[in-house]
């Protein structure tokens, strides 16, 4: 990464190589030029030392659901990658075939199963294998539930009782009556965490009384570049961090106005001598919205760029597998394409 | 449903190479210094960043991908490098560089959590 710039022009060669420059109605110099032989008199061809050396990761904050980090060092094709991995190709299980035995109410059997596909299922991918097409479900690539839900009236309700949760039995299907109908070894594999859905309270369908919904259904292992049911994710994205970059000083009215240019906490004004002055002090909370740019006054004041190298990352789990690991496995997804594509050119130069 | 656990052990330690997943297109090696590969079942995810890390050589001097049709799921990757090394050298450094980056980010992630320098919340959802 190169260094925090201390300098406003912005057009001289560091800035061109290192930011992303945000003009009042166009961004520009967003492509990397980072490559051997394109800067006079500096190297810039690949060194894994010197990449370590530059190369951060900075966790902000992580919960079961989310994660968000400072990945810095790294060029976009490569954060991209990931970005696309997590999306697209970390696998889940995911239910794919829904058998109706029974199926009387209003929800029609293939909204049904498209609706059963998309609850996220808590079960660790890694202990699966991918089931071909031609491939008969065996346990160890096959879950399978069973949903039997028959709605009745409740006979302890009330005559007079409107609220349907009351006064029926069962009248809506929730994804927590999925029953896991363990198959194989797999209650002996599974018996620390057993296989259900993420969340209980998904509504799959209502009924009312006499009505009935008896399914099993079978889940498979998938990427989410198949269906989007197979995302392990609900969103991963990135942004680059902003930069506010203040030529000389803003004082007294100009300093308030400039303040709220920008979301709340990103410039303070600090008074010295009497005199109010805007400070940037948290740009990472800009949105860049680029207000400021539409005001005269400001006008070669103020640069606003971004770090073309400081990805801030949220990936948000669906729920079956955490964020933490979320991003371990989309890198290694990543290196064993690598390791696919060099065996496969291998093979491919020997046949030849 | 039955177990078949030994029989896919046996699948997995006969290592099945698809040579069909990697391919030299016809014409393009005119000489060694120069080639189109075509990736089967590859997209902008590794096509981009392969061309970065091959970019970076700098005995390549030109690195680039396309993906010639969307509904045909392959990629080319066109390298042409200086006498200094072949094309298919520059691909398979260019591959291990990338595996050298990613291992160096999953032990910079792992060493991170282990630290536990950050925001935890169980529940969190901000």
């Amino acid at each position: 990464m190169v260094a925090e710039k201390k300098n406003f022009k912005y057009n001289d060669m560091d800035t061109l190589r290192s930011r992303v420059i945000v003009e009042r109605d166009r961004v520009t110099s967003t492509a990397s030029t980072d490559f051997p032989h394109n800067y006079p008199g500096i190297d810039l061809s690949w060194n894994f030392e010197k990449f370590k050396e530059n190369f951060k990761i900075k966790i902000n904050r992580l919960s079961k659901s989310e994660m968000e980090f400072d990945m810095i060092g790294i060029d976009a094709a490569i954060a991209n990658a990931f970005r696309r991995i997590l999306i697209a190709e970390v696998p889940t299980m995911a239910i794919s075939n829904v058998f109706v035995m029974n199926n009387t109410s209003v929800v029609v059997d293939e909204v049904l199963a498209h609706r059963l596909g998309l609850v996220p299922i808590l079960a660790d991918p890694t202990k699966f294998d991918f089931k071909a097409k031609d491939e008969t479900s065996t346990d160890l690539n096959t879950i399978v539930f069973r949903l039997n839900v028959k709605c009745k009236r409740n006979p302890q309700a009330s005559p007079t009782e409107t609220d349907p949760l009351k006064k029926y039995i069962h009248s809506s299907v929730y994804s927590g009556d999925l029953i896991w109908d363990p198959k194989g070894d797999q209650a002996e594999r599974f018996k620390d965490s057993p296989i259900k859905p993420v969340h209980d309270d998904i509504v799959i369908a209502k009924l009312r009384p006499g009505q009935e919904i008896d399914v099993e259904v079978h889940c498979e292992k998938g990427l989410g570049q198949d269906h989007a049911k197979w995302s392990p994710v609900a969103t991963a994205t990135y942004r680059l961090l902003p930069e506010i970059l203040i030529n000389g000083e803003i004082t007294g009215d100009a300093a308030i106005k400039f303040q709220s240019c920008f979301p709340k906490g990103v410039v303070d004004i600090v008074e010295g001598n009497g005199v109010k002055k805007a400070v940037v002090v948290n740009p990472r909370k800009d949105t860049v919205s680029r207000e400021v740019l539409r005001h005269a006054e400001f006008e070669n004041k103020v640069k606003l760029t971004r770090v073309r190298d400081h990805f801030i990352f949220t990936i948000e789990s669906v729920g079956s597998i955490e964020p933490q690991d979320l991003l371990v496995q989309a890198v290694q997804v990543l290196m064993d394409k690598c390791a696919q594509v060099k065996r496969a050119l291998q093979a491919t130069l020997q046949s030849e | 449903m039955s177990t078949t656990k030994s029989a896919r052990m046996e699948e997995d330690s006969v290592e099945v190479v698809d040579t069909g997943k990697v391919t030299i297109v016809p014409g393009t090696m005119t000489e060694p210094q120069c080639a189109t590969f075509c990736l089967q079942d590859e997209d902008h995810t590794l096509g981009n960043a392969l061309r970065w890390t091959l970019m970076k050589n700098p005995e390549v001097d030109f690195a680039s991908y396309s993906i010639p049709h969307p509904s045909e799921a392959r990629t080319n990757l066109r390298i042409q490098t200086s006498d200094k090394t072949t094309a298919v050298d520059a691909m398979f450094k260019g591959l291990d560089d990338l595996t050298d980056i990613c291992s160096h980010i999953i032990q910079t992630f792992q060493a991170e959590i282990a630290k536990g320098e950050f925001e935890y919340d169980e529940e969190g959802v901000f």
